[in-house]
């Protein structure tokens, strides 16, 4: 009950805001901005990402922020989001208001700036706007390698510093860095088969310390922008990484890479990532390609193929005899979607999207991922978008 | 018969510039406040001032770009002409920067009055004006847009 209040009171503060930030005029020191999707979504099998055969509304991202100008070089910036996604084992660990991001900003010049707070990670094409409904093609973002909080952090405690380079124009480079702490949420549920008994493990890894550096490029070609990054962090606890746990501490490093190209009427983006465990020979593998066709202003077609491999999975002894290997790897999530956008005005998007989805992400039955073939599921959602 | 085809041909020629003609009328002027040293500005320094990626003068005066609301006739003109995007497109970038903490657009005034008074009240203000419409009665100037730096 306490919670409902908690939802409603949000809901209620959120909604008094919008159409009301002309208060808060771009030249007052504050300005307030948020973002709503809501969805409708439903499987027509097993439950994935917390949509259910039965089908759920408990499904939204919600966020306001405040960014408060102290003058022309320091502001400081916080947001605050309600998130909701349906069954999904994760929910244990989404309070009902979240800080998202907080950090205080200092402009040493109009091309070099520091971040100190909470921040969100300059990540690929769309960490930073990751649930900004008006400004992505699908519901959510593709689970490889963008993740949905599992094994992906989307922020930094810590700093960034930041320089545009913009001696090649029309070229520009940005560079981020990035060093602190951040954390990982685990979820995984195992079925024993001798024993057939199951085990629902949640837990939250420590990445710290963490380190990252991304270069991000606008071509001079119209349109296309390219970006490279590599992260570093020693891991600890959680469900894995716990001493003489399934990996154990140890060090771990990612290199990714982005292709963003844009038209008038047509886009296309493509991102890889690849993860290591340091001093094993585990890792993951991770991409996606999307692209879409803009009809108009309004209608946009979408479609995506979104993969992750698991590499090199330990196998336990007991279960060698099984696979006749110490380890294996896995296609363990391939998910092709289309959808549909209609975009009644830049503020407001409405959305319908199919997904097919195979791999070993179901949550509503354990599975063996390395004797049992890949899970076949569908689903579908329908969501609308607002944002000011 | 050959005398109808070319005066044909020479009227679809004419009108063809004359259309042409109207689609790169800017349609629009660029206006600073009068105290505003400022003569000319060229089309990428404006456009970077409207993206907020030029935030001073070089008088060292905070820049204060105000824009005009998103379905007029000029702000169109404007970004078709200066960002060489449509308005939807800028929209979507300033989504993108507020949500990312980058920063927040300009402010949008709802007539071209609204953006006069911005600008005379506001020493680091530019802004734009349908061409038509008259700057008499504003501490207002307008300033020359060059195509190249």
């Amino acid at each position: 009950m306490k919670y409902r209040l908690t939802n409603f009171l949000f809901i209620l503060i959120f909604s008094a805001f919008i159409g009301t930030n002309t208060l808060f005029g771009q030249t007052s020191k504050l300005n307030i901005h948020g973002y709503l999707t809501q969805a409708y979504a439903f499987s027509d099998g097993h439950q994935l990402f917390g949509i259910s055969h039965e089908g759920t509304s408990d499904y939204r991202t919600l966020a306001i922020q405040f960014r408060y100008d102290m003058d022309e070089q320091n502001n400081l910036i916080i947001q605050f989001s309600h998130e909701r996604t349906g069954k999904s084992p994760l929910m244990v660990y989404q309070p009902d208001v979240a800080l998202d991001w907080g950090y205080f900003e200092h402009r040493f010049t109009d091309v070099f700036f520091i971040k100190v707070g909470k921040i969100q990670l300059p990540y690929g094409i769309y960490n930073e706007i990751r649930d900004v409904g008006v400004l992505i093609p699908f519901y959510r973002l593709p689970f490889s390698p963008y993740g949905e909080g599992n094994y992906m952090s989307e922020t930094v405690d810590g700093f960034s510093l930041t320089y545009f380079w913009e001696k090649w124009e029309p070229s520009e480079i940005e560079i981020n860095f990035y060093a602190g702490h951040w954390q990982w949420k685990e979820w995984f549920q195992f079925k024993n088969p001798f024993t057939g008994q199951t085990l629902l493990r949640t837990g939250i890894a420590e990445i710290q310390p963490a380190t990252g550096l991304q270069f991000r490029l606008n071509t001079p070609l119209e349109g296309l922008r390219l970006s490279f990054g590599a992260q570093y962090g020693k891991v600890s606890g959680g469900v894995t990484f716990t001493k003489g746990g399934w990996v154990g501490e140890c060090d771990i490093h990612d290199f990714y890479g982005s292709l963003d190209f844009e038209q008038n009427h047509f886009y296309f983006r493509a991102e890889g990532l690849q993860l290591w465990f340091h001093g094993t020979n585990i890792g993951a593998r991770a991409y996606y390609f999307q692209s879409g066709l803009k009809w108009n202003d309004k209608l946009s077609l979408n479609g995506q193929i979104d993969l992750l491999d698991a590499l090199n999975t330990p196998v336990s002894e007991e279960f060698q005899s099984l696979v006749g290997a110490p380890s294996v790897s896995l296609d363990y999530n391939n998910d092709y979607a289309i959808g549909i956008n209609y975009r009644l005005t830049p503020e407001l998007v409405l959305k319908a999207e199919t997904h097919w989805n195979s791999g070993y992400l179901i949550e509503d039955e354990p599975v063996i991922p390395i004797i049992q073939d890949p899970v076949k599921t569908r689903y579908h959602i329908f969501s609308i978008s607002t944002s000011f | 018969m050959r005398r109808t085809l070319l005066t044909t041909l020479l009227f679809i020629l004419v009108m063809w510039n004359f259309a042409g003609s109207q689609t790169a009328s800017p349609g629009y002027k660029v206006i600073v406040n009068e105290e505003n040293p400022v003569s000319e500005i060229s089309v990428k320094e404006l456009s970077k001032i409207f993206l907020k990626r030029i935030r001073k003068w070089d008088n060292g005066e905070k820049i204060l770009p105000v824009d005009l609301e998103e379905s007029s006739p000029a702000r169109e003109s404007f970004s078709r002409e200066v960002h060489q995007k449509k308005v939807s497109a800028i929209k979507a970038y300033w989504q993108k920067q507020i949500f990312t903490g980058r920063g927040v657009p300009p402010p949008e005034k709802d007539s071209p009055r609204e953006v006069l008074q911005y600008i005379e009240e506001h020493e680091g203000a530019i802004g734009y004006i349908p061409e038509n419409v008259s700057i008499e009665n504003f501490k207002v100037k307008v300033i020359r847009v060059k195509a190249e730096d």
